[in-house]
């Protein structure tokens, strides 16, 4: 887990300047400012906790306790819940702003969600199941992903969509009920620079 | 103070909440139930405020009510203005980014994460029926009737009038399904 934190860490640093490697300074300065850094890091911990359920010493009972703490401080300062058995291997970028609830299967390395994201899964449907997202999948504010679909590689999802079927990878899908626009679109230009919110270059009508 | 029991019993589905300490239980781990309480006590002040006689009392409890509206409204990111007329039942799924302004909701609705229900900038606002179901990031706009057992589909922008018994969804929305059952989505108590 300490290796996952130190990915996220250097991830973190290095959005806005990819492939340089991180100066000391901002990789100090990622705890303390972001906090998109401050959910994914409560996430891991709260996950780490619950996988090891059965352990019947007092200690873990004072990391439960903490576990509690850590949910609540995500609610508070980032207006946000994460399922504990939501599986997240390597680095993924949240926005500072907050307003997640993040109920998914599984997110890829690297992908970018941009504030007001929820995942989940569909309400009053037989056999309910939730998402899974691709690796380097650039999602928008205010987006819906509801229901046991798969977002494929690579994808991107613009603003205000409202996703319940699968997305090939590569594809850009937009509009509510969401349609793909696009097919072979290549997204690092927007994962480059994950704090500018706008519409992505290239797709400008 | 009905209106509240009401919404503790839609929560909890009336199973485990029998004793008082399990009703606080409740409270605690729901944050949804905690806005509602805020909002139930704020219209009970308004509503005793009227009796010019019972001003001296209700001091201690605005002073609640401010303090516990800036938690409500902050740290959860929930805003239940007093301008809004919510019948008793009403159900808050998860957190962030709801706002209900100047309103008329029903008896147990049911709204979820970032919904919107309000006025345009300016006039009244949506009226809603009873056991209406409202999706993540609905936004229920303007001055409009929205019927008895509808259902609101997630992320839908609803800018019309509504029949009783409908599926809506989409931007804007269109009426999908009409007649349609919402009761298990819902998830009403017996």
């Amino acid at each position: 887990m300490m290796r996952q934190v130190l990915d996220d860490i250097r991830f973190y640093a290095s959005t806005g300047n990819p492939g340089r490697k991180p100066s000391v300074l901002r990789s100090l300065s990622v705890p303390l400012s972001r906090r998109g850094f401050w959910l994914l890091l409560g996430h891991r911990s709260c996950s780490y906790v619950v996988q090891r359920r059965n352990r019947c010493s007092p200690i873990w009972w004072l990391i439960r306790v903490a576990e509690v703490f850590i949910r609540y401080a995500n609610v508070v300062i980032n207006k946000s819940e994460t399922a504990a058995d939501c599986a997240i291997p390597g680095p993924v970028y949240f926005a500072s702003r907050g307003h997640f609830i993040i109920g998914a299967m599984g997110i890829g390395t690297g992908t970018v969600i941009q504030r007001q994201v929820t995942l989940g899964e569909a309400v009053g449907v037989e056999g309910q199941k939730r998402p899974t997202i691709g690796a380097n999948v650039w999602i928008g504010q205010g987006c819906v992903i509801a229901g046991g679909i798969t977002i494929g590689d690579g994808s991107t999802i613009l603003a205000d969509s409202y996703v319940t079927t699968d997305v090939p990878p590569r594809a850009v899908v937009c509009g509510n009920p969401a349609r793909v626009i696009r097919r072979q679109f290549d997204n690092t230009a927007c994962l480059r620079n994950p704090e500018t919110a706008g519409v992505p270059r290239g797709l400008e009508v | 103070m009905n209106f509240f029991r009401e919404d503790l019993r839609r929560t909890s589905r009336g199973r485990h909440a029998r004793s008082l300490i399990a009703k606080v239980c409740v409270v605690t781990r729901d944050f949804g139930l905690q806005a509602m309480a805020i909002y139930r006590l704020g219209r009970w002040l308004q509503q005793k405020s009227r009796n010019v006689l019972w001003w001296p009392l209700l001091g201690a409890g605005w002073l609640v009510y401010v303090v516990g509206s800036c938690y409500v409204k902050h740290a959860l990111g929930i805003r239940l203005e007093l301008s809004s007329d919510i019948g008793p039942g009403l159900y808050i799924g998860h957190f962030g980014g709801i706002v209900v302004r100047r309103c008329r909701l029903g008896a147990n609705c049911s709204i979820s994460q970032s919904s919107v229900i309000a006025p345009v900038v300016d006039g009244p606002g949506p009226t809603l029926g009873d056991r209406v179901w409202i999706g993540a990031h609905a936004r229920v706009l303007g001055s409009i009737r929205v019927g008895d057992g509808c259902a609101i589909s997630a992320a839908a922008i609803v800018q019309r009038d509504i029949p009783e018994k409908s599926l809506c969804m989409g931007n804007p929305a269109r009426v999908v399904l009409r007649n349609y059952d919402n009761s298990r989505i819902l998830n009403l108590p017996d």
